[in-house]
C-alpha cells in the first residue's frame, strides 16, 4: 500500500509537472490573418557531440507564429533541410508554397565556450539571400539566442522592430493548502522561463516596468487591506518598500526618464494622483477633484499623463499636461473606459472599454478620435502594449480562471494562453531590454 | 505470455494511478477545487446573511426591548423603584454589536442603500457608546472593470459607511477606512447576484 501510494504519488507528480510544462505555453489562436505568410525555419545543423539544449528552429517557428503573420512549416513536411547556403534548392521550397526560407548553422568555440549561430534568410520567389547574420552566447542564453534570430527575420520580413526578445511580468494566484499565494513573475514573451521576483499570501496588482526594463512597481496589500508600493529589481531581486500615506498608496507608473513614478493616494479621502520623486522621496499633487483620479500613466516624452475618472459621473479617460496643468478628456464612446495607456509612438491609446455589458480592450487614434475594439472576450482587463506597438497583452477569463491573451492593434489576430493552475493575471509587457 | 500478463498489469496499475491522480488532484492540486469550495462555504454563509439583514437587525433589536424582562430584571426592574421615575433605565437597554458587519452596494454606486440604514444605526449606536471599540471600515468591489478604479470604488464605499456613522456620533478615531477594491470577492461566480454579494462593506471590529 505505502509502495503503490509512493508510486502514485511520484507518477502523479510526473503528470503534473508535464501538465504544467505544456500548459504555460500554449498559446491558442482564436482569430488570425486570412494569409500569413509562409516561413520554414529547417533545423539548425550542429556537429557537436553534446545534445543542443533547445530545438532553436522551433522557438524562431513558434515566435513567428504567435504573430499571427507568418506560417511555419512542421520539419517533417520538408523535402530537405539544408543548413548552409549551396545546399539551397529553392525548387524544394517553392513546390511546399514556402515565401521564405530560415536555414542556421550552430558551432562551438570551446575557448569562449560560446555557441555561434550564422543563420540566412532566403526570399524563395526571387530565389535570393536576403539576409545573413551572426549571433552568439553561452548555453544559458541559447533560447535568447533562438529569440534574437526570431528578431532579426522578424524585422527584415516586417520593416517593424520584433519583440521577441522581450518581457511578460504578471502576477499568478494559486491555492496552497487553503491560503492564497500571489507571485510576481517575468518570463520570456513567449512564457518560459519564469521567475519569481515576489510572493505573498496576500494580493499584488498593477505591475509596471521602469522605462531601461530593469525595475518592477507593484501594489501590495496587507492583511488589514492596507495598500503600499514596491519596487523591485528584475535581476538582482532586491526589493524596496515606497513610503505610504494614509489611504491608497497604488497604481505607480514610472516616468520614462526613470525619476519619477506618477501614483495614486487617497490621503485627502478621494484617489487623487501625485508624483513622487524617487530619490528624494518628495511627493507632489497633481490632481484635485472630489471625483476618483486613478490609473496614471505616461506619454513616451514625459509631457503628459493619462488617468481615468469619474469626474464627468462615470469613469472616463483624461489627458493630463504636466506643464500647465490642462485637463482634457478623451474618450465618450461607451459608458466605462479605464486604464488608458499611449503606444509607444504616443499615436494611440489602448484601454478597457465598456459599451453593453462586456469589457473588451480598444484603441483609440489620437488623431481621428476614431475607437476600434480589439478583443473579443469578456471581462478584459490590464491592457500592455508590446514596445514595437503591434501587440498587446492583457488579462481574461477562461473556464474561470485568469488568464493571459494577446490581440494585435490592428484588430486581425487573438490569441490566449489557458492555465490548468490557478490564475494569471495584471500583464505588463517590458520594454525592449539591452 | 508471461510479456502479455506484465503488460496487462502495467495498464491496470497506469488506470488505477490516473483514476487516483483524478481524486487526488480534486483535493490537492487543483486551485480551482480549493477556491470553489471555498467559495461554497463562503456563498452560502453571505446568502444566508444577505436576505436576512433587516430581519436579524429587528430581532436584536426585539431583543434588547424585551432585555429588562430577562437577564437584566434584576437591575431595571428593581433599580426604578429606588430612583426618580423620570429615569426609566429599561428604556437604554444595553447596546449590543451588531451581529450583522456587512452592507452592500449598486454596481459603481457608492451610496449607502436604505435598507442598511437600520443596521449602520445599530453600529453607529454601539461604536458611539463605546468609544474604545475600533473598527476597519473594509469596502469591496465586483470584479467587473479595472483593479485600480474598484479599489478607489472600494474606499468611496468606505468612505460612506465612515459619513454615515460620523453623523451618528462615531469618532473619527475609532474608524480605519480600507479598500480591498475587487481582490476579496466572497462569491466568486459571474452572475449578478454573485456580484452583488461582492459589492459590499465590512466591519472588521479590531
Amino acid at each position: 500500500m505505502t509502495f503503490f501510494n509512493r508510486t502514485l504519488a511520484v507518477f502523479c507528480l510526473g503528470l503534473l509537472v508535464a501538465a504544467q510544462a505544456q500548459a504555460e505555453f500554449k498559446f491558442i489562436i482564436t482569430r488570425g490573418y486570412d494569409q500569413p505568410t509562409t516561413v520554414a525555419v529547417v533545423p539548425f545543423c550542429w556537429a557537436g557531440a553534446q545534445v543542443m539544449p533547445e530545438n532553436m528552429a522551433h522557438i524562431i517557428s513558434a515566435d513567428l507564429s504567435r504573430t499571427g503573420q507568418y506560417q511555419p512549416l512542421s520539419d517533417e513536411n520538408m523535402l530537405s533541410q539544408p543548413c548552409r547556403h549551396d545546399q539551397v534548392y529553392f525548387r524544394d521550397w517553392k513546390l511546399l508554397q514556402q515565401d521564405y526560407l530560415v536555414i542556421g548553422d550552430i558551432a562551438y568555440d570551446a575557448n569562449t565556450l560560446k555557441y555561434l549561430i550564422t543563420y540566412r534568410l532566403y526570399d524563395v520567389v526571387r530565389e535570393t539571400n536576403v539576409y545573413a547574420a551572426q549571433v552568439s552566447g553561452t548555453r544559458e542564453q541559447v533560447r535568447d539566442l533562438a529569440h534574437l534570430i526570431s528578431d532579426g527575420v522578424y524585422q527584415k520580413l516586417s520593416g517593424i522592430r520584433g519583440v521577441f526578445s522581450t518581457k511578460i511580468a504578471y502576477v499568478t494566484l494559486n491555492s496552497n493548502g487553503g491560503k492564497p499565494v500571489y507571485r510576481v513573475e517575468v518570463s520570456d514573451a513567449d512564457g518560459h522561463r519564469p521567475v519569481e521576483l515576489f510572493r505573498s499570501n496576500s494580493a499584488i496588482i498593477s505591475l509596471a516596468w521602469s522605462a531601461d526594463g530593469r525595475k518592477l512597481a507593484f501594489t501590495h496589500f496587507d492583511e488589514d487591506g492596507r495598500t503600499s508600493i514596491y519596487v523591485v529589481d528584475r535581476i538582482t531581486k532586491a526589493l524596496e518598500k515606497l513610503p505610504s500615506y494614509a489611504g491608497i498608496n497604488s497604481a505607480a507608473a514610472f516616468s520614462p526618464d526613470g525619476k519619477n513614478i506618477a501614483f495614486v493616494n487617497s490621503k485627502s479621502g478621494n484617489a487623487e494622483i501625485y508624483l513622487m520623486n524617487l530619490s528624494t522621496k518628495v511627493i507632489k499633487q497633481l490632481t484635485n477633484h472630489w471625483a476618483i483620479d486613478t490609473e496614471p500613466s505616461w506619454s513616451p516624452d514625459g509631457k503628459q499623463i493619462l488617468f481615468t475618472s469619474e469626474r464627468g459621473g462615470r469613469p472616463q479617460i483624461y489627458q493630463l499636461w504636466l506643464d500647465t496643468g490642462r485637463v482634457e478628456r478623451l474618450t465618450f464612446e461607451g459608458v466605462y473606459n479605464a486604464r488608458g495607456h499611449y503606444s509607444s509612438d504616443g499615436k494611440y491609446v489602448i484601454m478597457v472599454h465598456q459599451s453593453s455589458q462586456s469589457f473588451h480592450i480598444a484603441a483609440l487614434d489620437l488623431e481621428t478620435r476614431q475607437l476600434r475594439i480589439l478583443t473579443e472576450t469578456e471581462l478584459d482587463e490590464s491592457p500592455s502594449i508590446a514596445p514595437n506597438g503591434t501587440m498587446l497583452v492583457y488579462g481574461t477569463q477562461n473556464d474561470g480562471r485568469g488568464v493571459l491573451a494577446w490581440a494585435s492593434v490592428d484588430g486581425e489576430l487573438a490569441s490566449i494562453m489557458p492555465s490548468e493552475t490557478g490564475h494569471v493575471r495584471e500583464p505588463a509587457w517590458s520594454p525592449y531590454l539591452q | 505470455m508471461a510479456k502479455s500478463n506484465l503488460l496487462k498489469i502495467i495498464a491496470i496499475t497506469a488506470t488505477i494511478s490516473l483514476v487516483g491522480c483524478a481524486s487526488k488532484s480534486a483535493n490537492d492540486t487543483g486551485d480551482g477545487a480549493m477556491s470553489t469550495e471555498a467559495a461554497a462555504t463562503t456563498t452560502e454563509v453571505v446568502a444566508e446573511a444577505a436576505p436576512v439583514v433587516t430581519e436579524v437587525a429587528s430581532e436584536v433589536a426585539v431583543e434588547t426591548a424585551t432585555a429588562p424582562d430577562a437577564g437584566s430584571v434584576a437591575t431595571t426592574s428593581v433599580i426604578p423603584q429606588f430612583k426618580a421615575p423620570a429615569q426609566p433605565a429599561y428604556s437604554e437597554p444595553a447596546i449590543v454589536r451588531p451581529m450583522v458587519n456587512v452592507v452592500y452596494f449598486d454596481f459603481d454606486m457608492a451610496s449607502i442603500n436604505p435598507e442598511f440604514r437600520k443596521l449602520l444605526d445599530q453600529h453607529g449606536d454601539f461604536l458611539a457608546t463605546n468609544p474604545d471599540a475600533k473598527a476597519i471600515i473594509a469596502g469591496h468591489a465586483d470584479e467587473r472593470g479595472t483593479r485600480e478604479y474598484n479599489l478607489a470604488l472600494g474606499e468611496r464605499r468606505a468612505y460612506a459607511v465612515y459619513a454615515y456613522l460620523k453623523l451618528r456620533g462615531v469618532s473619527p478615531d475609532q474608524l480605519e477606512m480600507v479598500s480591498y477594491g475587487e481582490e476579496m470577492p466572497v462569491s466568486v461566480g459571474k452572475s449578478e447576484s454573485d456580484y452583488a454579494k461582492n459589492r459590499r462593506v465590512e466591519f472588521n471590529y479590531q
